[in-house]
């Protein structure tokens, strides 16, 4: 069907305004400078993908150019249209005006001063035909600054839903399925300044299929208003809107939890547990009652951890479980006693070492409905590690959660484990405790294939059902082991940046890996560990750590996704 | 969970070792042993399943090359194809 419009010039017209075309890019535009305005229209114009249609609505603005800008570009291509506001509404009420006017099956979200790859239809394009259910794809992204130079690309993980929860980290380009805009009522105006993160967050909860692209397909103008000029400082309601926007979600989706802002960097958020029940969590602790320094001062690690765990954690339902070496000094079985009384279970262990024996030892001798695994050489920071453990690890979809783990000196242990060719790795280890990480996500929650054992809570049922810590590896990789079969069952893992211990585990220390340890883990994984989703591509090394390979070049899509698609295979066959 | 048996009092725990308990003991590690040998080896065979896959793809793609370089006219075909293809994403 031809637009009314277009029908009536359309004998002059080079290019066939086409029915329920792909895409309809959607852009409220107001006082758009207008060499901004001309490259973001150029921009969309130059699409390799031609299946489109642009619907702009001028939110009413006095500058004149505007206008003869718009009409312009209208009269030229029939796939252009144009709804003029006559007074400023605010861009709620302009992007919703210009849903009105999409016909395509997915709507592409633009801003008026920013600017595609020309490609970037031609490529969401080919990620829908790979996977037909996508109902949300999103790209990653750079800036352009007023000379036109491309910097600070943001290379994204695939689809996290938890740092989604706390950081607008798909950013542009967004594409979402029309049906599922419509579904959820398009932009809400409750939401002014963080209508996209609210949509996004509206779809996904609804969404069969989230996709991303890995490469830079949309260009982030950095001009004096704009949002990615301005950064956290300018648009204080925005952030607000942002913290509502997540907290609204937060009821939806039942998740415990009061939202709160970084007092430092606006743009991220936390999630402070507000639990609604308590259920029991046992702690197991293996331990051979080692001794160590901690600050310079000889410890008895085991009695120093549960001295922490009893002197700092708020939450109160809790039991202590020690599997201990049979062959421990009496003396520290009584030092425990005398720490923590009745909340302490011992479990006697007699047999050649197992980490995975004496958790699932520690596991069958508990109660508690979430187990936490937690090594003897820690020491708890945070007062409510439990309650925020939980807040995760009892809802439904999470099948385990860990902490951010720090050295005695500060720097960072353990801030979540990324793979690279199939191979596992602590990222940002020995980096400085006040590293915030690539993009923040050191410091917002965030999914990964597997996190460290050294503290892990994840619910009972789940251990049970996935047999544990396999005891065919006793020693290493049982915990990546058990986060794969925890993503088997189709349960996210995930790192919580808010969860701080000190592991006192010595920062030279070297593990050595038998061959057959790593055989066993790719065995088992490697279909679905050798492209780590939660990396990114133009890494080079695999990880956010290492230095981007170059800004503009970017990988071909297509392993990528067939990654994706063989991740799928391995966990429902 | 915990043995009937089992009394909060850590000491004692230690030191006791009723026979019952230990035969559950045994048989709760002997399920789990056996959950984990079970996904374990359906990973392996999902994994296997997909390799199998990929590699039978990756058959089909070089015998095609290999069917093309025999008949160099249908590869300028294919080339020619694409090309229009590109010119014209609707074709």
């Amino acid at each position: 069907m031809l637009f009314s419009s277009a029908s009536a010039r359309g004998a002059t017209r080079a290019i066939d305004k086409v029915s329920e075309p792909r895409f309809s890019v959607v852009t409220p535009v107001y006082e758009t400078p207008a060499d901004v305005l001309r490259a973001m229209l150029d921009s969309v114009r130059a699409q390799s993908f031609r299946d489109w249609e642009l619907c702009l609505v001028d939110d009413g603005s006095r500058l004149p150019h505007v206008r003869a800008i718009l009409d312009h570009a209208q009269h030229n291509d029939p796939r252009i249209q144009v709804n003029y506001s006559d007074a400023n509404g605010g861009i709620v009420q302009a992007s919703n005006k210009a849903l009105e006017m999409a016909s395509g099956e997915f709507i592409v979200l633009l801003d008026h001063d920013d600017e595609l790859h020309p490609d970037a239809l031609a490529l969401v394009d080919e990620a829908i035909k790979e996977v037909p259910d996508a109902d949300y794809i999103y790209s990653d992204e750079d800036k352009i600054d007023l000379s036109g130079h491309h910097n600070d690309a943001f290379f994204k993980p695939d689809w996290s839903p938890e740092r989604f929860r706390t950081q607008m980290y798909t950013g542009h380009l967004s594409v979402l399925r029309r049906s599922l805009v419509e579904d959820v009522g398009g932009f809400d105006p409750a939401f002014e300044g963080s209508q996209d993160w609210d949509l996004v967050l509206k779809v996904t909860e609804r969404a069969c299929e989230v996709v991303h692209v890995p490469r830079v397909l949309y260009h982030w103008r950095v001009h004096e208003t704009s949002a990615a000029h301005l950064g956290g400082g300018g648009k204080d309601w925005a952030f607000e809107a942002g913290e509502q926007a997540i907290q609204a979600h937060c009821a939806r989706i039942g998740m415990p939890a009061q939202v709160e802002r970084d007092p430092a960097i606006q743009d991220i958020y936390h999630l402070k547990p507000e639990l609604d029940r308590n259920p029991t969590v046992s702690i197991i602790i293996p331990t051979g009652g080692q001794t160590g320094e901690v600050w310079f001062d000889p410890v008895l690690f085991v009695t120093h951890c549960v001295g922490s765990i009893l002197s700092t954690s708020t939450y109160d339902a809790y039991e202590i479980v020690c599997v201990i070496d049979a062959s421990t000094d009496r003396a520290v079985l009584d030092e425990l006693v005398d720490i923590a009384g009745d909340r302490l279970r011992f479990v006697p262990y007699d047999r050649p070492f197992s980490f995975s024996a004496k958790i699932n030892l520690g596991a069958i001798h508990s109660e508690g409905e979430h187990l936490l695994m937690l090594n003897d050489d820690m020491e708890v920071v945070t007062p409510d590690w439990i309650e925020r453990l939980v807040m995760y690890s009892d809802h439904s979809g999470i099948g385990a959660v860990g902490a951010r783990l720090l050295w005695e000196d500060d720097r960072l242990q353990h801030v979540g484990v990324l793979f690279h060719e199939g191979r596992p790795s602590h990222i940002y280890r020995g980096f400085s405790g006040k590293f915030d990480g690539y993009f923040h996500n050191v410091l917002v929650a965030e999914n990964y294939l597997a996190i460290t054992g050294a503290c892990l809570m994840t619910p009972r049922d789940v251990f049970e059902e996935v047999g544990g810590l396999s005891t065919t590896l006793p020693i290493n990789f049982n915990d990546t082991d058990y986060c794969f079969k925890v993503w088997a069952t189709g349960r996210r893992v995930v790192y919580d940046p808010d969860t701080v211990l000190y592991h006192f585990e010595s920062s030279s220390r070297s593990p050595y890996v038998e061959e057959w340890e790593i055989n066993r883990l790719t065995d088992r994984w490697l279909p679905m560990s050798d492209v780590d989703p939660f990396s990114n591509p133009n890494f080079q090394g695999g990880a956010p750590g290492s230095h981007p390979s170059s800004e503009r070049s970017v990988p071909a899509s297509g392993t990528r996704l067939r990654a994706a698609l063989r991740r799928r295979l391995a966990r429902t066959g | 969970m915990s043995e009937p048996g089992t009394s909060l009092d850590p000491k004692r725990r230690l030191d006791s070792s009723p026979e019952p308990g230990e035969e559950l003991e045994r048989r709760r590690e002997e399920i789990l042993r056996l959950r984990d040998l079970l996904i374990g080896k359906d990973a392996e065979l999902r994994a296997a399943k997909a390799h199998v896959a990929e590699l039978e793809e990756e058959l089909r793609r070089y015998t095609r090359i290999a069917d093309h370089l025999r008949h160099p006219w249908r590869l300028f075909h294919v080339v020619l194809k694409r090309l229009r293809a590109r010119r014209n994403p609707r074709d």
